[in-house]
């Protein structure tokens, strides 16, 4: 079916591309299986640390922090598995920054295709594999919870979930092809590469609800791109997001998606443009 | 089917070039410069210290001035040492990177615009980069490459059948890539590469690091696709054999310059000032030093001699020494090119530096 309607178009190789890097992503099955399932072992000490605030003496149920409840904090972890699993895409720019140091690119730069496209094809090919395999260890997990999954989400709310996964993979894959990039500019960007990792691990509200954050910090970070890899689309779901505040929380979202779709454009050329210019 | 056949036609007059009236070169490069800058760095830790505040750059000219142009169908070697700046050049024209000043136009285009349609009709072959993905079967590889290059499905079964045939790995395209040897690898990474049937073919190095059986087969086939296919072929290499194998004509490139093009037995002629002569006496020998007076002796034995004799007299030292000893053999050779080469590049080391 895809080939009936992609075959002949420009799509059609990058098609190719996201396939045969499924094939071999298949080849690590058992390695994704474990990954897909031992990445919920944090889940359970996170329940616990949570429970242990909650329950302090006086609790009784009615407590909130940063509005959220205990069954909240439990349902925002949960669903951030889900979020990351779009938003991360683990390797990219270290392995785009070293295609440039190492003068890897030269075997992409004399083929008839765009470095960009091959490389989020590259790394969608990996996500659909996860989500494959994620399809079969992620229902348990969400009915192990179930007590806890409380809000029931609105059309709107499911609506506009979906919609911040997908600016979650975009920004996921834009913001780490522009900072591989930078490997054009600076030789070795390892460490600047790790402090962007804890970075977006922070900002995304991976760690930790960026409403629980200072006032000051929050109003400054929920509206930074990180916050749409992971805490916005958990807020939506739980219902934290009202309804007339949904549509400048997906706009802004878009706005960013678009921002570094340019900026990355950019960054590409010119980089490309100054490897060929002093590169070797 | 019409239209197909028109299509088949006119790509067949372009490659031919019967279509063409004024034949332009092939390729053609005219004074490329490419000056790098790379940075210094003061020995020791003080010389790191001092780099990290203030650095300190060194121009190379990796190419000087080279001009030179290539015909459809040739099949021409680049050769010099390392360093020397064939990679440099190669590179340039394959448009990876930017000339210094200068211009170059391969089939037309400016290699470094990078426009698909270069693209789809060169193809770059260096030594062991490989593009053949490292987890999948090598069939996989080749098919993403065909897709790549929007290869029709009729002429890529073509191709893919002829090559694996040709060089004998029909039976692995199967196996994943990890488990192929270095040679096989090799076979396979041409052929990635000749899916498209490029017009234009620029191998670096294709034989480094294979052991000389799958060096042999690498250039026979490099060799037999050159006269059948008429693809014009640059190749660089160090290696000599591969050169003397394949190139008629050659292109010496040393600290960025062009040294010398021309066919492969000019460079003797120019290069090398003496000739090899064999000498096997009857009974008794000659003495040394008798020998000596008509030119370098070069090896002594008791019935036999080798002289470096200069070309001019080779035809009078021959017949004196037919005249004044019993000879039982004379056998005239031109010096080994491999030595001629080597000369060739100490000599212009020494007028550089």
């Amino acid at each position: 079916m895809i080939e009936f309607f992609l075959k002949g178009t420009p799509a059609w190789k990058y098609w190719v591309i996201l396939s045969t890097r499924t094939q071999e992503d298949m080849a690590y099955r058992f390695n994704y299986v474990f990954g897909v399932v031992f990445r919920f072992l944090p889940l359970v000490t996170t329940i616990y640390l949570w429970y242990a605030v909650f329950h302090s003496p006086g609790y009784d149920g009615t407590q909130r922090m940063g509005g959220m409840s205990f069954s909240d904090m439990v349902s925002y972890y949960a669903i951030m598995f889900v979020a990351r699993g779009f938003s991360s895409i683990p390797g990219m720019n270290r392995d785009i920054s070293v295609d440039i140091k190492d003068g890897l690119l030269n075997r992409y730069l004399i083929k008839p295709m765009s470095y960009f496209w091959y490389q989020t094809m590259y790394r969608l090919a990996h996500k659909l594999v996860f989500w494959f395999v994620a399809l079969f260890t992620f229902p348990p997990i969400f009915y192990l919870i179930r007590q806890y999954l409380q809000h029931t989400p609105t059309l709107l709310e499911w609506a506009a979930f979906f919609v911040s996964l997908m600016i979650a993979f975009w920004i996921g894959i834009l913001f780490n092809f522009m900072i591989g990039t930078l490997a054009f500019w600076f030789l070795e960007i390892s460490t600047f590469l790790f402090v962007i990792m804890v970075m977006e691990f922070f900002l995304s509200g991976h760690l930790l609800p960026l409403n629980l954050l200072p006032h000051g910090i929050l109003s400054w970070a929920q509206w930074m791109p990180f916050g749409y890899e992971g805490y916005w689309p958990c807020m939506i779901l739980i219902g934290k997001v009202p309804p007339d505040q949904m549509g400048k929380v997906i706009g802004v979202g878009l706005l960013w998606v678009a921002f570094f779709f340019l900026t990355g454009k950019w960054m590409w050329a010119r980089g490309v443009k100054r490897y060929s210019a002093v590169g070797g | 089917m019409t239209t197909a056949f028109f299509y088949v036609r006119s790509l067949e007059i372009i490659r031919t070039g019967s279509y063409n009236n004024h034949p332009m070169p092939t390729i053609e490069v005219e004074n490329l410069t490419k000056i790098y800058r790379v940075t210094k760095k003061k020995p020791g830790i003080s010389g790191a210290i001092q780099a990290m505040f203030k650095r300190e750059y060194s121009l190379v000219n990796a190419v000087q001035d080279v001009s030179f142009k290539i015909e459809e169908g040739e099949l021409v070697g680049f050769l010099g040492p390392n360093g020397a700046g064939k990679t440099t050049t190669l590179k340039m024209l394959s448009g990876i990177l930017f000339p210094t000043t200068g211009t170059a136009t391969v089939l037309g285009f400016t290699p470094w615009e990078r426009k698909n349609d270069y693209r789809k009709q060169f193809a770059l072959v260096m030594g062991q980069k490989n593009q053949l993905w490292w987890d999948l079967p090598a069939q996989e590889s080749l098919y993403l490459n065909k897709e790549i290059y929007g290869v029709s499905d009729a002429d890529y079964k073509k191709v893919l059948d002829e090559m694996t045939e040709i060089l004998q790995v029909k039976r692995l395209l199967g196996v994943m890539v990890r488990e192929l040897s270095l040679g096989e690898r090799m076979k396979f990474e041409l052929i990635a590469s000749l899916l498209h049937s490029p017009r234009v073919l620029f191998l670096d190095e294709p034989t480094i690091g294979l052991d000389v059986v799958a060096q042999k087969n690498i250039r026979e086939f490099i060799k037999e696709y050159n006269r059948r296919t008429k693809t014009t072929i640059v190749l660089t290499s160090h290696y000599m054999n591969d050169i003397q194998a394949l190139c008629d004509r050659v292109i010496i490139i040393n600290h960025g310059k062009k040294f010398f093009d021309g066919g492969l037995n000019d460079i003797i002629g120019k290069f090398s000032a003496s000739k090899l002569v064999t000498l096997t006496f009857e009974n008794g020998g000659v003495p040394k030093e008798d020998l000596a007076k008509f030119g370098e002796v070069v090896e002594f034995e008791k019935l036999k001699a080798v002289l470096k004799v200069n070309r001019e007299d080779v035809t009078k030292v021959s017949s004196q020494i037919l005249g004044k000893w019993p000879v039982l053999d004379i056998n005239i050779e031109e010096v080994p090119i491999e030595e001629v080469i080597q000369k060739v590049f100490v000599s212009a080391e020494s007028k550089t530096s």
